[in-house]
């Protein structure tokens, strides 16, 4: 028996429409939690992010969320959470180059290696909301348009490299921008990544990376500010 | 005047500059889309984006 009490709750177009502003940033947050929790703390997070495998319900201004269905469940490996873990931090703080830790997540090396160079860009855009030093509005993201540009042709290799069962992260990925985008009230998306990771930091710090000649693709390629002077 | 903000602010450049400052750019025919598509594609690599002259002022924005 795997239903015992049946939870009543709001559906998505009802949260929409009729929830306030607080009540749609403790979702927001809820989701957000959801996701990280699911990769890196317990190794096991929905994949299937449908509308109708949810229900949300409010207590006050507190948001809670109610899953109908967790049938398709996608299960990180240690090496996926502690390489995801610290390629978000590496973009973050850009510490040390992608490259090796894509290598480490899975990616084919010989498709990859081409546009091992785009790399920084692309994480700096991929993972945009974890940089932020404030709440970040997933409208600003603008992710497709300007991974496009990033990848051009190349974007057809970016997705052969990748590991077929990392599809199904990045459909849980593509389910929270959707979710966030829809409750439109920016969210400190850092400040819930290192609160996520903090009890796998010394993991993190010693998973093995194997040494690669990384001399043109790392962070340090990219601009840090945007100068405007008028004189 | 000077003005740094963090590179991807290059994303809503836009919304930094005044109304004369993009009439001038329409003027001289620059694509404020295609330098930002540019940069895109060339990595956020640092870069002077353009240059713009109006009347006694100069006018410089690049990415470093």
């Amino acid at each position: 028996m795997l239903v015992s009490d049946w939870q009543q709750g709001d559906h998505w177009n009802d949260v929409c429409a009729n929830w306030n502003d607080a009540q749609k940033r403790s979702l927001a947050n809820v989701m957000l939690r959801f996701f990280l929790t699911g990769i890196f703390q317990q190794r096991r997070m929905q994949a299937d992010w449908h509308p109708g495998n949810f229900r949300f319900c409010t207590h006050g201004d507190k948001a809670r969320l109610l899953l109908y269905d967790f049938g398709c469940v996608f299960e990180p490996s240690e090496v996926e959470q502690l390489g995801l873990a610290r390629l978000i931090q590496a973009t973050i703080d850009r510490s040390e180059p992608p490259w090796p830790l894509f290598l480490k997540l899975g990616f084919g090396r010989e498709f990859l290696e081409p546009l091992a160079h785009k790399l920084p860009a692309l994480c700096r855009v991929l993972f945009e909301p974890f940089c932020c030093e404030y709440p970040y509005d997933v409208a600003d993201w603008n992710l497709a348009e300007r991974v496009t540009d990033i990848l051009g042709d190349d974007r057809w290799n970016f997705r052969i490299a990748g590991p077929a069962r990392l599809v199904f992260l990045m459909r849980s990925f593509h389910g929270l921008a959707y979710y966030l985008s829809g409750l439109a009230t920016p969210i400190f998306w850092q400040r819930a990544f290192t609160t996520s990771v903090g009890s796998l930091s010394g993991d993190i710090a010693n998973l093995q990376i194997p040494p690669e000649d990384t001399s043109k693709c790392g962070f340090d390629s990219m601009a840090r500010y945007l100068k405007i002077r008028v004189v | 005047m000077e003005l740094t903000q963090y590179a991807s602010t290059i994303e809503h450049l836009d919304e930094l500059l005044d109304e004369d400052v993009k009439r001038r750019m329409d003027e001289q025919e620059i694509d404020l889309n295609q330098i930002v598509s540019d940069v895109r594609r060339q990595g956020y690599v640092p870069a002077s984006l353009f240059c713009l002259t109006e009347g006694t002022k100069q006018f410089d924005v690049w990415l470093e």
